[in-house]
């Protein structure tokens, strides 16, 4: 069975060799062990059912139980606000990068629609120029999925686009969830250093659990609802056959908050801006930017080419729907599944809706699509 | 890194949000899913509201004019000199040679220790906010409306109405969250019946849009409302339909421009017996005949069992008035007359009797040189006031001016003393958000540079002053805030850490929704265009900053959304003055003058000028009038009239 | 790894004023290794960041046969360009570059070359005319044609004089708006059409210049006949890492700074219309 390459890691030939068995207890020891070398972002709980996604200090702060973080995990790579680097301007010009650590960190529970959001941003972040902020975070971590047995929460849709419960590719290590005990998926080489620290001893999976984990998968099937329809969607936005009418109905409708931009692990648009420490020495950084901003295109002269909101909602429809976006980037699709835009969205502009919506040529619905 | 819970401090939408602090910075903004009024959504405003607070343009020290400019000092000696400055006034005039300017963005323990500090350490009750230029709280006196008197609603129930009647709003720029809840209603099939003068987003799904002429508001509610009492039995309805008579057809065209079949199918819907709500705005507010706008829409509401709804301003409007940062109440509307004797008891100190100035007197006293000095706080009231060049001979008349506020402002410049204050992330507090959800901001960093949050502010003038240092702990205070004002008694920080905040409209302290008897006929619009200034000009608040933007102008972001500045016109208009896109004019008013380029829109209605308040190179206030609502005091801002000469 | 987003240091020259709101700016790399290795291609722009305001994108304006420095030509438009122009000679900026695509040349040997350009669109059209000229015969003709809105809003006057001097080179100008004893022709640069020959067959015609006169200059290049490949322009878009990352000067997929700024009409006629 062929994997398709992570450009991150070194690729390994999946086969029964590299999936080994855990028990539950043998986990939370070698995380301890992982501990001691590396930072372990793990889920913790938060306020009712909400989760989180931060540094641990101890194993007991995991919540086994998690659904499903709104703040997606690109934060740890393209950061919110981060530090480009500095400048002294006094006389003469002087630049001074900002050091870069060297500790590993380990990401351990991300969900498998997550990954295949890294999956498009590395592939992002290494084209033609390569951006070294994000690359080389991304170098030294190690992305420990969870597969997903059940849908963590109601909105997600992975199965629509290709991105889960259960990957083949993307992650480092995949652990399944056989109820006693682990399965566990080696996919990269750096997945097999987190085995290596965590000094975890090797036991290769049978064939009665490698079976279950095919049980698993035909279940998934039957949980997993398909919310959404990419491939009609996809046709039509391609061929440029939406009603301009439509657009005009999402461009009355969005706030242009951003939400589903910051959000979604695919968007990756960033804004750069100096400032001054004191008189002499000062800061270049960058911000999360979002396209539905109306100020995003506008030119210095202040022609504004997208300076109306439809403009902007049919651009990001047609930068994740359209087949020349699948193209360039691997057949990925551009959306994964993970729901946070259904979630945020206050005004129903969520991809499954407007899939839905685009679907049906357009026709306005007046139920209730989500409360 | 831990993320902590806390209140965005954008607008009154009090949304939630978890904020990381790292290395004496925000550096993650995360929505809260779960919370009540904004489910997992923030507004652009909120989503960069950490660029603000991580400014490095942020004031670092205190800032003491001497020979005329303004130079770094200690604490100790910024302190020694507000005092000093207040006390010299404060021997010659007493208390009411100074005023008070509270904030509507500061906490409320901050705006209860200010108001007790203002009357009684400088025995003043000359305290008020800049919200009276362009918000109204629905809870306050004469109209005493809560939620459980049946007319006030919870953000997120706003979209289970059936008919949605906006006026004089602009619902998704001024609160995000209230306009999402309108479309999520218009998804829903509910009905939407816009009155503005200017084009709003949600237009395209509205049954009925009717673009007014600005400033008659009051004719086309009043006429809502003679329609509604159509036919009805009542004695008492029946007089005021015949007193309403005024309001027929051909007048009401004539005054505001509608259509008056359109008016007709509106009061029709509203007699139905659904679900409806009706809601206004600064629209309304910024307009002499405000008091009576809102009388008569709360009238058709008694009439139709509908809800009504004022959109909410900046994140502590409502909590600031409720902490009595006014001239004539304490805490939760409590008049000085009904409860002195409680406070100062309960203070141990006591205060003047006498109602105090509102920020417009005020602003008056100053041109006259009768109010010698100021105290400012988290406020510019020379971006936020109308008439900006009124406002700046009135401070400049003043003897000593104290500003307290967390960036350098355009008040600031005409300060003695400038305190740097701390942002809502670098301190514990509450704020209370339109709905009256009194929420937690908790502290996610210290205080930045040499800032201090406002609270050891107030409590260092205190001991300047010779008085017994007081508490500056948030939970103590709000103790005593809910131990004397009835609609906060539930109000606790063990209670607030529970969730998501405490909801203060309970069953009413006594007082029930009052209508007032309607006694005017209004047969003409405020400042009614004339030869010399021909055109209506429109401002309006937008979506990225508030009011005064001095918040949001430090983000880079927030900034560069900010518009151009341009003066929207008419085709129709354009041709007549023989103007072209991009092309420079000059805005005159009988205030002031603004030179800007030339936007062509067609939806705009003919005859007036759109301006948004603010834009990257200022705002336009310096247009703006200050008619006043006689009965509350509330200053007229929007409309004014304009004439444009070309460059 | 390289850091794509750290300019170098580079330290003004010279400053030569064009027109009231333009100016060139003579640049060398503080680090010698840093500029003898700086090579680029005609079309190629740089990020210019002025430390402390930020970063501007502007296209290298001088031939890429000059090796021991390059200019940029800039007008003052905003906060970044304004701050530029208070710069004095000897003070320092940053440069990250060269990036962007570049005008073909090499492909067009033995064809008649026609460049247009129209105001401030001048300055990356010289990176290209420049070292075309220097090897003219490869070129079966060469016109060039320049519009400017007054005569006191010509950039490179003398430059404009050598061409018109040349006697290889077919050189014509106008300007919009007459004035200051001005001689020559009046009216937009399209007006200039009709005084020379233009042969659909052979003919690659390169033109930069403010959006409304790129739409026209190439609505008439297709009535007279050149094909979509044979049409070269630049795609102007609000810039900010230049690099392809921060997804401002997308369109469709394509971004300005990676896949252009130079386009085909055939490559534009792909792009959604924005």
């Amino acid at each position: 069975m062929e994997v398709l390459h992570s450009k991150i890691g070194e690729v390994i030939k999946m086969d029964s060799k590299n999936k080994i068995i855990l028990g539950k207890k043998e986990l939370i020891t070698a995380l301890k062990n992982v501990m001691t070398k590396m930072d372990v972002i793990a889920p913790i709980k938060g306020l009712g059912d909400e989760t989180h996604f931060q540094k641990i200090e101890s194993t007991e702060e995991i919540f086994w139980e998690y659904t499903h973080d709104l703040f997606p995990p690109k934060n740890f790579f393209l950061k919110q606000e981060e530090d480009l680097f500095r400048f002294s301007v006094n006389g003469e010009v002087d630049l001074k990068e900002f050091p870069v650590s060297q500790r590993k960190i380990v990401i351990f529970g991300i969900r498998s629609c997550d990954v295949k959001g890294l999956e498009y941003s590395d592939l992002f972040f290494s084209n033609t120029y390569k951006d070294n902020y994000y690359l080389e975070k991304r170098k030294r971590s190690i992305l420990v999925s969870m597969a997903c047995v059940k849908p963590p929460f109601d909105n997600c849709f992975c199965m629509c686009t290709n991105s889960g419960p259960f990957l083949e590719s993307g992650f480092d290590l995949q652990i399944v969830d056989l109820g006693e005990k682990y399965l566990i998926n080696i996919g990269t080489k750096k997945g097999e250093d987190f085995l290596k620290a965590g000094k975890v001893k090797l036991v290769n999976a049978g064939k009665k659990e490698i079976a279950r984990v095919e049980e698993l998968k035909k279940e998934a099937d039957v949980y997993f609802e398909t919310t959404a329809y990419f491939a009609k969607a996809i046709i039509q936005v391609t061929g440029d056959k939406v009603k301009e009418e439509l657009w005009e109905d999402f461009g009355e409708a969005c706030i242009s908050c951003g939400s589903c931009t910051h959000l979604c692990p695919m968007c990756t648009c960033f804004d750069v801006y100096d400032w001054m420490d004191d008189e002499n020495y000062g800061v270049r950084t960058r911000n999360w930017d979002s396209c539905h901003y109306a100020g995003y295109t506008r030119e210095a002269s202040g022609h504004n080419p997208r300076g109306q909101s439809k403009e902007r909602v049919k651009r990001r429809c047609y930068h994740k729907l359209s087949y020349q976006y699948m193209k360039i980037n691997n057949n990925l699709h551009g959306c994964v599944g993970c729901g946070r835009c259904v979630i945020a969205c206050p005004v129903f502009l969520d991809i499954p809706t407007i899939i839905k919506r685009i679907r049906k040529e357009g026709l306005i619905e007046k139920e209730i699509e989500k409360v | 890194m831990k993320g902590i819970l806390s209140t965005c401090g954008g607008c009154g939408c009090g949304c939630g949000m978890y904020l990381y602090g790292e290395k004496g910075r925000i550096k993650n903004v995360a929505p809260v899913r779960i919370h009540p009024a904004s489910k997992g959504n923030l507004c652009i405003k909120g989503w960069n509201i950490h660029q603000s607070i991580n400014s490095s343009e942020r004031l670092k020290k205190p800032l003491i004019r001497r020979n005329g400019t303004l130079q770094e000092a200690t604490w100790e000696e910024a302190i020694d000199f507000a005092v000093k400055g207040f006390k010299k006034i404060l021997k010659r005039e007493g208390g009411k040679g100074i005023g008070v300017i509270g904030s509507q963005k500061i906490t409320n323990e901050e705006n209860y220790s200010l108001m007790k500090f203002a009357r009684t350490v400088l025995g003043t009750n000359n305290i008020d906010l800049c919200g009276r230029f362009y918000c109204f709280s629905l809870q306050s006196e004469p109209f005493n409306v809560f939620y459980g008197g049946s007319i006030y609603d919870y953000v997120d129930e706003l979209q289970e109405n059936d008919i949605v009647f906006i006026i004089g709003a602009n619902p998704s720029e001024e609160n995000p969250q209230i306009g999402a809840r309108i479309l999520k209603a218009l998804r829903r099939g509910v009905k939407l019946f816009i009155v503005n003068p200017r084009r709003i987003q949600f237009g395209l799904f509205s049954e009925i849009y009717l673009k007014n002429i600005p400033g008659s508001e009051i004719g086309v509610i009043n006429s809502i409302l003679r329609l509604i009492l159509e036919g009805r039995e009542d004695t008492e309805e029946k007089e005021l339909f015949e007193f309403l008579e005024l309001y027929n057809q051909k007048f009401i065209e004539e005054l505001s421009g509608v259509n008056f079949e359109e008016l007709k199918k509106i009061a029709e819907d509203l007699k139905k017996p659904v679900k409806k709500l009706i809601l206004f705005s600064s629209g309304l507010v910024s307009n002499e005949f405000f008091s009576d706008s809102v009388n008569s829409i709360l009238y058709i509401a008694k009439l139709t069992a509908s809800k009504v709804y004022s959109l909410g301003g900046q994140n502590n409007f409502r909590g600031a008035v409720e902490m009595g940062v006014q001239p004539g109440y304490l805490t939760d509307y409590q008049s000085i007359a009904e409860v002195r004797k409680k406070f100062e008891k309960a203070w141990g100190r006591s205060f003047p009797d006498e109602a105090g100035l509102n920020v417009f007197e005020m602003l008056e006293e100053a041109l006259k040189y009768a109010l010698k000095g100021m105290y400012i706080v988290g406020e510019n009231i020379v971006v936020s006031a109308p008439d900006t060049n009124r406002t700046k001979r009135a401070l400049s008349n003043l003897e000593f001016l104290v500003v307290q506020d967390i960036f350098m402002s355009e008040t600031a410049q005409f300060a003695d003393v400038i305190l740097p204050a701390s942002s809502f992330a670098e301190k514990d507090g509450t704020f209370t958000n339109l709905e009256g959800r009194v929420q937690r901001v908790r502290k996610v960093i210290e205080p930045r540079f040499e800032s201090k949050p406002d609270l050891q502010i107030l409590n260092l003038l205190e001991v300047g002053f010779g008085r017994k240092p007081k508490s500056d702990v948030p939970t103590k205070i709000m103790k005593e805030i809910s131990s004397l004002s009835p609609h906060y008694k539930n109000v606790s920080y063990k209670e607030l850490d529970k969730g998501f905040g405490v909801m203060v409209d309970f069953p009413p302290n006594g007082k029930v929704p009052n209508i007032l008897p309607i006694e005017k006929r209004y047969v003409r619009t405020p400042e009614s265009p004339d030869i010399e200034y021909p055109y209506y000009l429109i401002t309006e608040n937008i979506v990225f900053c508030h009011t005064s933007s001095t918040f949001s102008k430090h983000s880079s972001i927030l900034r560069r959304e900010l518009p151009r500045g341009e003066a929207e016109l008419n085709p129709k208009d354009a041709r007549e003055l023989d103007v072209r896109a991009g092309q420079m004019v000059k805005i005159i008013s009988r205030r002031g003058e603004l030179i800007l380029p030339v936007k062509i829109n067609p939806e705009i209605l003919a005859g007036t000028v759109f301006i948004p308040l603010n834009f990257i190179s200022g705002n336009s206030n310096i247009l703006t009038g200050a008619k006043v609502d006689m009965r509350l005091k509330l200053a007229g801002w929007k409309f004014c009239t304009v004439r444009l000469e070309k460059l | 790894m390289a850091n794509i987003y750290l300019p170098d240091i580079t330290v003004i020259k010279d400053i030569i004023q064009e027109t009231s709101d333009t100016k060139t700016f003579v640049l060398k790399f503080k680090n010698l290794k840093v500029q003898n290795n700086f090579r680029f291609k005609s079309g190629q722009f740089v990020e210019v960041s002025v430390f402390g305001v930020g970063e501007v994108p502007i296209g290298i304006s001088s031939s890429p046969t000059e090796k021991k420095n390059f200019e940029i030509t800039v007008r003052a438009v905003g906060s970044v360009t304004n701050a530029l122009h208070q710069k004095k000679v000897g003070d320092e900026i940053g440069i990250r570059g060269p990036l962007g695509n570049n005008f073909p040349i090499d492909e067009m040997k033995g064809k008649k070359i026609l460049i247009i350009g129209g105001g401030i669109g001048l300055p990356p059209l010289r990176s290209l005319i420049l070292p075309m000229i220097e090897k003219r015969r490869r070129f079966k003709k060469f016109t060039i044609l320049y519009g400017a809105r007054t005569p006191d809003d010509r950039v490179y006057k003398n430059l404009l004089k050598k061409w018109n001097e040349k006697k290889d080179v077919e050189f014509l100008e106008t300007v919009d708006v007459a004035g200051n004893g001005w001689t020559g022709n009046v009216g937009v640069v399209t007006t200039l059409f009709e005084k020379i020959e233009i042969d659909p067959q052979d003919t690659v015609a390169y033109t930069c210049g403010p959006p409304i006169m790129i739409k026209f200059v190439i609505q008439k290049l297709l009535e007279i006949g050149l094909p979509d490949d044979m049409i070269i322009s630049t795609l102007e878009r609000y810039m900010k890492c230049g690099v392809g990352k921060c997804g401002h000067c997308a369109i469709g997929h394509k971004y300005v700074c990676v896949d252009g700024p130079v386009f085909s009409f055939k490559d534009i006629k792909t792009l959604p219309e924005e």
